[in-house]
C-alpha cells in the first residue's frame, strides 16, 4: 500500500532522514519507534506532502529525494491536498485542533475535501459514537477541551477525512496513563475498522503491544524492524533501542 | 458641528471599514502584509473611470440607462483587479512566503510598479464622478446621495464578507488556514489556491473602496500617487483593532474616521495637514495602551 524507498530528508545542509525504507502492507498496523530527533515526524510530514509545502513564516525549505509510493502510485511530489484526498491522512503531535473553532467545526473541517453529505453525516455519527464526549462538547471551543478530549478531537478529525491509511504521530504524549490506553484502544478499533495505521510513538511498551510490525528509527535510519517476538528476541535491541 | 463629525465620521467609518477588510484579510489568512493594498485601490478608482465611457459606448445604444452603467463597472473593476491581484500575489508573493521582510519589499515594489503603470496608461489623473447625485438633510447636515450610497453598500460589502467567512465551507477554510496552516493543509485544504483567492477579494475590496472614496469623499479625480494615504489608513485601522481580528477592523475604521474629523473640526485652519497624521498617531496612541491592539488576543507564537 505505502512504499517508501531511500528518503532522504535535508533541512538547510542538516540531515533529518538518511536512506529510511519502510513498507506498509494493506490492513497492517505498522509501527515506528524511536527516541526524541530520530525523524518520526519529519517521516510522517514527509509522506503527507507537508513537508515540502510553502507556508507563511516558514523559514527552513527541506529537500527531499527518495521515493515514496501508495497504492502504486509516486506521491513524493504532490501537493499535500492531493495527498489527502488519495486517502492518506496525517493526525499530527500535539494534537493541533483549530482553537477557534468548536468540536463541531474542527469535525467538518476534517470532512472538507468530501462531497458525499450523506457519507459525512453518517461517519460524524459514527465519530460520536467512538467519542461520545465529543458529542456533549460539540459546541465548545475546542481549546477549552482538555487535553484528552483535544486528543480524541484530533483523530475523530482525521476518520471524517475518510482515510484509507491513517498516519498517527505520537497519540499519547503528555495523556495520563488512563487516557493513553482508552486512546490506543480506540486507534485499535479503527485499524479493526479496516483502516490501515502507521503509528509513530516514542512510548516503546503501547507500540509493542498494539502494532503488527515494528521500525525503529534512530538518527534518521531505520536500525531494524520485525514483529514483536522478533525484536524481542535480539538482545541488543531489546537493551539499546527498546530500554527492556 | 457635533452633527457634522456624527455623520461624515460614520460615513467615513463606514469606507475606512471596507478599505481596511481587504488588508486584515489577507494578513489573516496567509500572513502577508499588503504594503500594495493602497495601489489597488487606486488603480481601481483609474479602471472604473476608463469602464465608465467604453461601457456606456458599447450599452448606451442598446438602451441601458446611465445609472446602471456606473454599477456595472464598479463589478467590473472590482473583478478586473481581484483576478489582476490574484495574479500578482501569486508570481510576486507566494514564492516568498515564508519571509516577512521579503514579502514587504516586494509588495511596496508592486505598489511603484502599478503607480507608474498608471501614470504612462492613464495620465495624471482621471475623474471618478459620483454615480448619483444630489443631496438630502440628516439632523440638519447636508449629505449627497451618493455618500450615503458609498456607506450603505460599504457597511454591506463588510457584512455580507463577515458572513461569508464565518459560515461558508470558504470561509471555513481561511479561518483554519489562519489558525494553523499546516494542519488545514492536513484536512485538504488547497492553501496555494485559497490564499490566490484571497487576494482576489483583498483586491477588489479595495478597489471598491477606491472608486467610493474619490467619488463620494475626495474630488472626483483618481491620482497616481493616491495609494499612500489608503495604505496608513488600513495599517493604522488593522493594527490598533488588533491583527487579523475583524470585530477590530471595524471598531478601528470607526475609531480613526471620528478622531479625524474631531481633529479637521477642532484645528479648523490647519486641519488639511493635520488629519493626514491622525490614523498612524492614533494607532500609536492605542499601543501605549494595548500593545496588542483592541481586539488582537496573541501576538503571534511559534
Amino acid at each position: 500500500m505505502l512504499q517508501v524507498e531511500d528518503l532522504m530528508v535535508h533541512y538547510n545542509g542538516a540531515i533529518a532522514l538518511n536512506g529510511v525504507n519502510i513498507k506498509v502492507e494493506d490492513g497492517e498496523f505498522v509501527g515506528v519507534v524511536g527516541p526524541n530527533g530520530a525523524g518520526k515526524t519529519t517521516l510522517l510530514r514527509a509522506i503527507s506532502g507537508v513537508l515540502t509545502e510553502v507556508e507563511p513564516g516558514k523559514k527552513e525549505h527541506p529537500s527531499l529525494s527518495g521515493t515514496i509510493t501508495f497504492d502504486g502510485k509516486r506521491i513524493d511530489k504532490l501537493r499535500a491536498w492531493k495527498i489527502v484526498k488519495m486517502g492518506i491522512v496525517h493526525c499530527p503531535e500535539r494534537r493541533r485542533p483549530f482553537s477557534e473553532m468548536s468540536t463541531l467545526e474542527n469535525l467538518k473541517m476534517g470532512a472538507y475535501l468530501r462531497k458525499d453529505k450523506e457519507g459525512v453525516k453518517k461517519d460524524l455519527k459514527r465519530v460520536y459514537e467512538l467519542f461520545p464526549v465529543l458529542k456533549e462538547r460539540r459546541n465548545q471551543m475546542s481549546q477549552t477541551l482538555s487535553g484528552g478530549e483535544q486528543q480524541m478531537l484530533a483523530i475523530a478529525r482525521a476518520l471524517m477525512s475518510k482515510p484509507k491509511l491513517l498516519l498517527i504521530d505520537e497519540p499519547s504524549l503528555g495523556l495520563a496513563p488512563i487516557l493513553k490506553e482508552k486512546v490506543l484502544e480506540i486507534i485499535k478499533e479503527i485499524w479493526r475498522s479496516g483502516v490501515t495505521v502507521l503509528l509513530v510513538e516514542q512510548d516503546v511498551s503501547i507500540t509493542l503491544a498494539i502494532a503488527n510490525r515494528i521500525y525503529i528509527l534512530a538518527h534518521g535510519r531505520i536500525a531494524t524492524e520485525g514483529t514483536k517476538k522478533e525484536l524481542m528476541k535480539d538482545r541488543d535491541v531489546r537493551e539499546i533501542y527498546l530500554g527492556l | 458641528m457635533i452633527e457634522n463629525i456624527l455623520i461624515n465620521g460614520a460615513i467615513l467609518g463606514g469606507l475606512y471599514a471596507l478599505l481596511a477588510f481587504g488588508f486584515t484579510l489577507i494578513y489573516g489568512v496567509s500572513g502577508v502584509v499588503n504594503l500594495a493594498h493602497g495601489a489597488f485601490f487606486m488603480i481601481g478608482a483609474f479602471i472604473f473611470s476608463a469602464l465608465g465611457p467604453f461601457l456606456l459606448s458599447i450599452l448606451g445604444p442598446l438602451g441601458v440607462t446611465s445609472t446602471v452603467i456606473p454599477l456595472l463597472a464598479l463589478i467590473l473593476a472590482a473583478i478586473f483587479v481581484g483576478i489582476a491581484g490574484s495574479i500578482v500575489y501569486r508570481l510576486t508573493i507566494h514564492p516568498i512566503l515564508g519571509d516577512e521582510v521579503a514579502i514587504m519589499v516586494v509588495t511596496i515594489s508592486v505598489a511603484l510598479i502599478i503607480q507608474q503603470l498608471v501614470l504612462i496608461g492613464f495620465g495624471f489623473s482621471a475623474p471618478v464622478t459620483p454615480f448619483v447625485s444630489g443631496s438630502i438633510k440628516i439632523i440638519g447636515v447636508s449629505v449627497t446621495y451618493m455618500k450615503i450610497l458609498a456607506f450603505v453598500l460599504s457597511l454591506g460589502l463588510f457584512v455580507g464578507l463577515w458572513a461569508f467567512i464565518n459560515y461558508s465551507k470558504i470561509g471555513a477554510a481561511m479561518r483554519a488556514v489562519s489558525q494553523d496552516h499546516e494542519v488545514a493543509m492536513l484536512m485538504g485544504v488547497n492553501t496555494e489556491t485559497l490564499y490566490m483567492l484571497t487576494m482576489a477579494i483583498s483586491t477588489a475590496f479595495a478597489t471598491l473602496a477606491g472608486v467610493f472614496f474619490t467619488s463620494a469623499l475626495l474630488a472626483g479625480q483618481a491620482v497616481p500617487h493616491m495609494w499612500l494615504e489608503p495604505l496608513w489608513a488600513s495599517f493604522a485601522i488593522v493594527v490598533l483593532g488588533g491583527l487579523g481580528s475583524i470585530k477590530g477592523t471595524l471598531v478601528g475604521a470607526f475609531i480613526i474616521a471620528y478622531v479625524e474629523h474631531l481633529v479637521a473640526a477642532v484645528f479648523v485652519s490647519q486641519g488639511g495637514v493635520i488629519v493626514r497624521a491622525i490614523p498612524i498617531a492614533t494607532m500609536v496612541l492605542i499601543l501605549l495602551v494595548r500593545p496588542k491592539g483592541l481586539f488582537g488576543k496573541r501576538i503571534e507564537m511559534e
